[in-house]
């Protein structure tokens, strides 16, 4: 049963696609249209976020990812709160495995899973390298990283059942470790992996459950798929591609392409150049995007599309892959379809504002997808 | 100008329309439409429409509302009790239940708001309405409009009584009291403001002897102004008034006209407040200028367009937000 989760804008959030800036949070200066919500005392934008999780929750997500940026509150502080006021969600927690001793990770997971009820799963970062690495103090090469994060996750799994577990790894080196009672023997947080290279794909088939990518052209979501596939089967298991993209979807098609448009309208460019221009640093393999389809203000949005799927929800402030869905509920569910089609296992859906749309997601798109199962059975 | 904004909950059920029918939250229609099989808002053992409300709640309170209002409904959840499930959600704003307070004791009353003014540190507000003659006959009564209003009278002044004044001693028409009043730590609670509304020359004269705020519908800020000298007339003292209003805004006027053939309640009054962001504030700026002191604003879906009342319509009133800042800029 294909996995539905939604997304926590933790790096904030605004009102409408159509502004140019964020005006939820407190990440941009306060200003009346911005005050609120939720970043006034009592109530700071975290109690906004834990409406939305409510929102996405009651809207029939299974999950919602808690994503991890230099400047984002953290999501561990973030999932343990939300975990407590909601019901049924699960939370997916990001999270780049050397921040944390693996044994104190599992320790603090464990917690987590008995005070969430097993509600937890990981979105495992290994980390894009170059500056953007070192500003979490991280120096390390490229194929290193991900044998440290092998060896992060082998004693992670080693202790969580509890012990004695012994390991002697170039990173970790641990001694007759393994969770205590009552900690041990937890459900086990399903993993979601982030990588693309041939280190991260095989890293990945000896403890990965889904392999997690951003939305990309279907040609080289194929392709990526295959390897996921061949490399996970050496180690004999099983591991599923998920994607994750954001979806602008609105009763008509013309609807929300009136929505891109007011938002190309409305978009700071020159801040959008500058940003480009910053994430052309580091050694992260990716950037999917042909140049015919990267979005500049004199293109028409409408001809941005590949595969059915727009390239410009960057504009938008949409955060992560910039390719993703725009058109009626029944052209959103049909674009999930094609997804699902090409053996994703989950998904992780997001769109602007965070709020409204996990609400109008979830109770206009996900009962349109035809691969998804219902919660329950209709009542009779 | 100092003003409070209050938003209107559904406690009926609630949708992108007006058209009941096309509801897809709560199971008050569940009868007309299968439910979302995916949505877990329904009658779900787990989830239910309380978990709906709850979120709408919070939307009030973190997008800086001072209070919401639950009104009165036929086949909509008992607002009181409503209330009371919610006030432990919201941590600032306060709560208007509309109450009928002929069907009700009023030292029972007075006794249910203590408890609820202790739970939520003072927050409720004692909405009376009077309800249309058909609904009376509904619970077992044959009131007229006049005879509510003359129970209410006699139902305030034993609240106030047996609230301020215990022991309290009282006999009416239709309440009697001997030695009532308070004790231990229920005694001293905060009187709920009362809030009461009518348009007939009874109600009228009641609002005008009880009342500390007067409700009125939109109509237009110029029957809101006539009303207001009338009945600060009858008071011989400024009441203070709330509006009840139906905002239906947008980016651009034409989207709101699209939006209102089928969002907007087909009772939603002034055709003014369908607009672009700036009509809409300007629109209710004209009604906080005719001496409005309370919005009570409500629109479908109430989740999302309290956000977005809040977002876009709010900042464009004079001195909205600014008292926030400035608490920030203090803290």
């Amino acid at each position: 049963m294909v996995q539905f989760h939604w997304r926590l804008p933790t790096h904030g959030d605004r009102a409408d696609v159509a502004l140019p800036h964020d005006t939820r949070g407190d990440w941009r200066e306060l200003q009346p249209g911005n005050v609120s919500p939720a970043v006034q005392a009592p109530s700071p934008y975290h109690e906004h976020l834990l409406e939305i999780a409510r929102s996405a929750e009651i809207a029939g997500f299974d999950g919602a990812l808690i994503p991890s940026f230099p400047h984002t509150d953290d999501p561990w502080v973030v999932a343990a709160s939300i975990a407590r006021h909601t019901k049924s969600l699960r939370f997916m927690l990001a999270f780049q495995p050397p921040w944390i001793n693996p044994v104190y990770a599992a320790k603090a997971a464990a917690t987590l899973q008995r005070l969430s009820n097993g509600r937890l799963l990981f979105n495992i970062i290994t980390g894009g390298g170059g500056p953007g690495q070192l500003w979490w103090g991280d120096r390390i090469a490229h194929d290193d990283r991900y044998t440290r994060t092998t060896e992060f996750l082998d004693v992670f799994q080693g202790v969580w059942n509890g012990g004695p577990f012994s390991y002697d790894g170039k990173f970790y080196k641990v001694k007759d470790a393994g969770l205590p009672h009552p900690l041990a023997g937890q459900v086990r947080p399903e993993l979601y992996f982030a990588g693309s290279s041939d280190a991260a794909l095989k890293a990945q088939g000896k403890h990965a459950d889904f392999n997690l990518t951003h939305m990309e052209p279907l040609e080289k979501l194929r392709a990526k798929f295959d390897r996921v596939r061949e490399l996970a089967s050496q180690d004999g298991r099983n591991v599923l591609p998920a994607i994750r993209l954001n979806v602008l979807a609105r009763p008509t098609e013309e609807e929300a392409w009136a929505e891109v448009r007011r938002g190309w309208a409305n978009a700071d460019w020159d801040a959008i150049e500058a940003q480009r221009a910053g994430q052309r640093r580091g050694d992260a393999i990716g950037s999917p995007i042909p140049e015919h389809l990267r979005p500049t203000k004199d293109k028409d949005p409408r001809d941005l599309q590949i595969d059915g799927f727009f390239s410009g929800l960057g504009i938008l402030g949409a955060q992560g892959s910039p390719l993703g869905i725009v058109g009626s509920y029944e052209t959103a569910a049909e674009r999930i379809d094609t997804l699902i089609g090409l053996g994703v296992g989950g998904l992780i859906l997001a769109g602007t504002p965070h709020l409204e749309e996990a609400q109008r997601v979830g109770e206009e798109v996900l009962p349109l997808v035809r691969g998804r199962q219902p919660l329950r059975l209709a009542a009779e | 100008m100092s003003f409070e904004v209050f938003w209107q909950l559904p406690p009926n059920g609630d949708g992108r329309s007006a058209d009941k029918a096309t509801w897809t939250r709560g199971d008050h229609q569940a009868a007309r439409r299968p439910q979302n099989p995916f949505a877990r808002h329904g009658g779900d053992e787990t989830y239910t429409y309380f978990d709906h409300l709850v979120q709408i709640v919070r939307a009030a309170d973190l997008a800086g509302y001072d209070g919401v209002f639950i009104p009165q409904t036929d086949e909509g959840e008992e607002p009181l009790v409503t209330a009371g499930a919610l006030a432990r959600d919201a941590r600032r704003i306060r709560f208007a239940p509309e109450l009928p307070a002929h069907f009700l004791s009023a030292v029972y009353t007075a006794k249910i708001a203590t408890s609820f003014q202790r739970l939520s540190g003072g927050r409720l507000i004692l909405n009376l309405v009077t309800q249309d003659p058909a609904v009376n006959t509904w619970h077992g009564y044959d009131w007229s409009e006049d005879e509510q209003v003359a129970r209410h009278d006699e139902f305030l002044t034993v609240f106030k009584g047996f609230w301020n004044d215990g022991p309290y001693t009282f006999e009416g028409q239709y309440y009697e009291v001997l030695n009532g009043g308070f004790a231990g730590p229920l005694k001293g609670q905060p009187q709920p403001e009362i809030w009461l509304s009518g348009t007939s020359e009874a109600a009228l004269e009641l609002n005008a002897k009880h009342a500390d705020v007067h409700v009125v519908e939109a109509s237009s800020p110029e029957a809101v102004a006539e009303r207001i000298q009338v009945l600060d007339a009858l008071a011989g003292r400024k009441l203070k008034y709330a509006l009840r209003a139906e905002p239906t805004a947008r980016y651009t006027e034409g989207e709101a006209k699209a939006a209102a053939v089928h969002a907007r309640s087909p009772q939603a009054g002034d055709e003014a407040l369908v607009g672009d962001y700036e009509q809409v504030a300007r629109r209710l700026t004209q009604y906080l200028d005719a001496g409005v002191s309370t919005l009570v604003l409500g629109a479908r879906p109430h989740l999302e367009e309290a956000y977005r009342t809040a977002q876009h319509v709010l900042p464009r009133l004079p001195g909205w937000g600014v008292a926030q800042l400035a608490q920030i800029a203090a803290e």
